[in-house]
């Protein structure tokens, strides 16, 4: 009878249940048009509206406890705050998790760092030619221009240690929509109608909801947390982006060259206000996500100015 | 058969103490401790300008391993002046990672002699207003971590402490590493509001089982006291407070209500490990040159020239205690070959 309970008690602790609640959320990003157009300058003076994905910046995405409308928080929706508690340190917004479309890469060269996002590049030759095209030619450590994409691609190789595009991650490398076509269709936003959108899965986030709320099943039909995020716009002159930190990650030294790879600010989601710009685009519509297994579509809409 | 396998198991489950996972203890020497200015009562802030002064103001102390599943260390509390004030805190005693190089770099070339690791301890600073501080002095740890609720209702812990406010950061110089001296200036404090201090045990050293250390309150910012003790880098921040090494004698009682720390380098003086300040001096490397491996080499011929051998990692009873055979660098014999093999 002893053995039969203790055998009992074992299955049973094989069926606890921790009462956690760990899923991948999925679902996808939509940006205006608008979001990624820009009126360059031409050497002629004259101006021209460009609409192009290599615009969009790295998206960042936070589920939050709330999201507090325009001019409440900021002149922009943004998620909640904890307390102010240190001088000139704005209160944290304690995120749960959250995710990127896009992460900052390094180009392999002085003058790419803190440019560059994955997912926006169809070819090496592409990034030559979009520099190019805003008057800002990129040029080799020794100032000499660089003349097309394989230059810079083996640059990347030999720094790096690395021998394919998929290592990199900087071009498109791989056939995401099935076509046997690796092209713009395979990179992060792609064009439907006249807007742009991605797919984004949040991997193995705990879900959180209303503590105080009853008669319901949590992850299922309580109240859960608030899916916000932005887009971080290059910079109008540098075309930097506002989110990247030039002072650190990879150092590369080499003879007379001594230079970081920049690396993403290490607090975007917890104070995302230090870091969000005139031109960046915040979603004004937070999803409220109840169900973990629903699928919700953000639209970045908001243009923060 | 199986049902008394059972029993079996279940009684020497309950037959486990679990005491090998604790450090010994010693006599009178407490785990958990209230620091208190000399004659008693609450610290105040010294005015510190001089080196002399520095030393006078140090208070040398020792601390024993928790004896619980809890924190041990010590507190204490002063009151705020309205302006900076400064803590530093120095565990003995100081330690290196080995260049294990086959051709060091000039840089690495004083590392290549290894460091006696069983000597050295480490313990966490800590500081802020006394009313967010959580633990009760003397008898138990706590920290500064306050519950904020969001709006969920969910909990998330804030810690409120003003020393370290980024507790865990790499770089932060009141959460540094192993025997590694840590600082914090406590920023225009309130004047007249009540700041405690938690100096927390990380690791007590392996050779002897008790953590000394010395600790400064001084007005002001801790650069300043950083400049007077002529350090300009981390390394050189170990020769600020001198002579934290004290040697493991036995206490005057057994109970740790009795236990007080030295006030001033004139009270510790005769308590300090010898060497250990001309050791700290060469580490510091104030003076240019590889001087750490010629002090390493030359303790290890004193050693053999006198008969007796290195003392490294063992635990040392009270009443056997030789201090000549304190080495503050480790075997060379241990030292691996370099490069990955």
């Amino acid at each position: 009878m002893v053995a039969w309970a203790s055998l009992g008690v074992f299955a049973t602790g094989c069926a606890y249940d921790e009462g956690l609640i760990i899923e991948n959320l999925q679902g996808t990003v939509t940006l205006p048009a608008a979001a990624l157009t820009r009126d360059l300058v031409l050497p002629d003076g004259s101006r021209e509206a460009v609409e192009d994905v290599r615009l969009i910046g790295p998206v960042y995405l936070g589920v939050y406890p709330s999201v507090a409308d325009a001019n409440v928080l900021e002149r922009y929706p943004h998620p909640e705050l904890g307390p102010q508690y240190l001088d000139g340190v704005p209160g944290d917004a304690y995120p749960y998790g959250g995710t990127t479309i896009g992460d900052l890469r390094f180009g392999c060269i002085e003058d790419l760092t803190c440019l560059m996002v994955s997912g926006r590049y169809e070819t090496w030759d592409s990034i030559v030619e979009w520099f190019a095209q805003l008057e800002q030619p990129l040029t080799d450590a020794g100032g000499v221009p660089i003349p097309d994409g394989e230059f810079l691609k083996q640059s990347c190789y030999d720094l790096l240690n690395v021998t394919s595009d998929a290592e990199t991650r900087i071009t498109a490398y791989e056939d995401r929509n099935g076509d046997d076509l690796i092209n713009e269709l395979d990179l992060d936003f792609v064009k439907q109608g006249d807007e742009y959108v991605a797919d984004f899965t949040i991997w193995q986030q705990d879900y959180y909801w209303d503590r105080n709320q009853e008669d319901c099943e949590p992850g299922v039909d309580c109240t859960g947390f608030e899916l916000w995020g932005f887009m971080d716009s290059p910079d109008v002159n540098t075309l930097a982006f506002s989110t990247c930190d030039p002072t650190q990650g990879y150092n590369s030294r080499e003879y007379n060259r001594d230079i970081f790879s920049g690396r993403p600010q290490v607090d975007v989601l917890n104070l995302p206000s230090t870091y969000i710009t005139n031109g960046d685009f915040v979603v004004s519509e937070p999803y409220r996500w109840n169900n973990v297994l629903d699928r919700p579509n953000l639209v970045l809409d908001f243009e923060v100015q | 058969m199986f049902t008394t396998s059972l029993f079996m198991m279940a009684l020497t489950g309950c037959d486990y103490s679990g005491d090998w996972l604790f450090g010994g203890s010693t006599p009178g020497l407490p785990d958990v401790y209230e620091l208190q200015a000399e004659g008693g009562g609450l610290f105040v802030p010294a005015d510190i300008t001089t080196v002399e002064e520095l030393q006078a103001a140090t208070i040398y102390g020792e601390l024993g391993p928790p004896q619980t599943t809890g924190y041990g260390g010590a507190t204490f509390e002063f009151v705020g002046t309205g302006e900076d004030v400064c803590i530093w805190l120095d565990p003995e005693v100081a330690t290196w990672n080995q260049a294990v190089s086959e051709r060091p770099l000039d840089a690495n070339l004083k590392w290549t002699y290894p460091d006696n690791i069983y000597d050295d301890g480490d313990v966490d600073l800590l500081a802020g207003l006394s009313v967010y501080y959580t633990g009760s002095p003397g008898e138990v740890i706590g920290d500064f971590v306050v519950a904020y609720e969001d709006s969920l209702g969910n909990d998330i812990p804030i810690s409120l402490a003003g020393c370290p406010n980024t507790e865990g950061i790499i770089g932060d110089d009141a959460v540094a590493g192993r025997g590694s001296p840590e600082f914090c200036t406590l920023s225009a404090t309130d004047a007249g509001i009540s700041y405690s201090v938690l100096l927390r045990t990380w690791s007590t050293p392996l050779d002897d089982d008790r953590l000394s250390y010395g600790l400064v309150l001084a007005n002001g910012d801790c650069q300043a006291l950083r400049a007077l003790g002529g350090s300009q880098t981390a390394q050189q921040d170990e020769c600020v407070i001198q002579g934290e090494s004290l040697v493991p004698e036995p206490l005057s009682s057994d109970n740790v209500d009795d236990y007080l720390p030295y006030y001033g380098w004139d009270a510790a003086s005769a308590h300090i490990y010898p060497r250990s300040v001309e050791f700290e001096f060469e580490f510091c490397n104030i003076d240019p040159g590889h001087r750490m491996r010629q002090f390493c080499n030359q303790e290890r011929r004193d050693i053999a020239e006198a008969g007796l051998e290195c003392l490294w990692n063992t635990l040392q009873e009270d009443d056997a205690i030789n201090t000549d055979e304190k080495c503050y660098c480790g075997d060379p014999s241990d030292t691996p070959s370099g490069g990955a093999q």
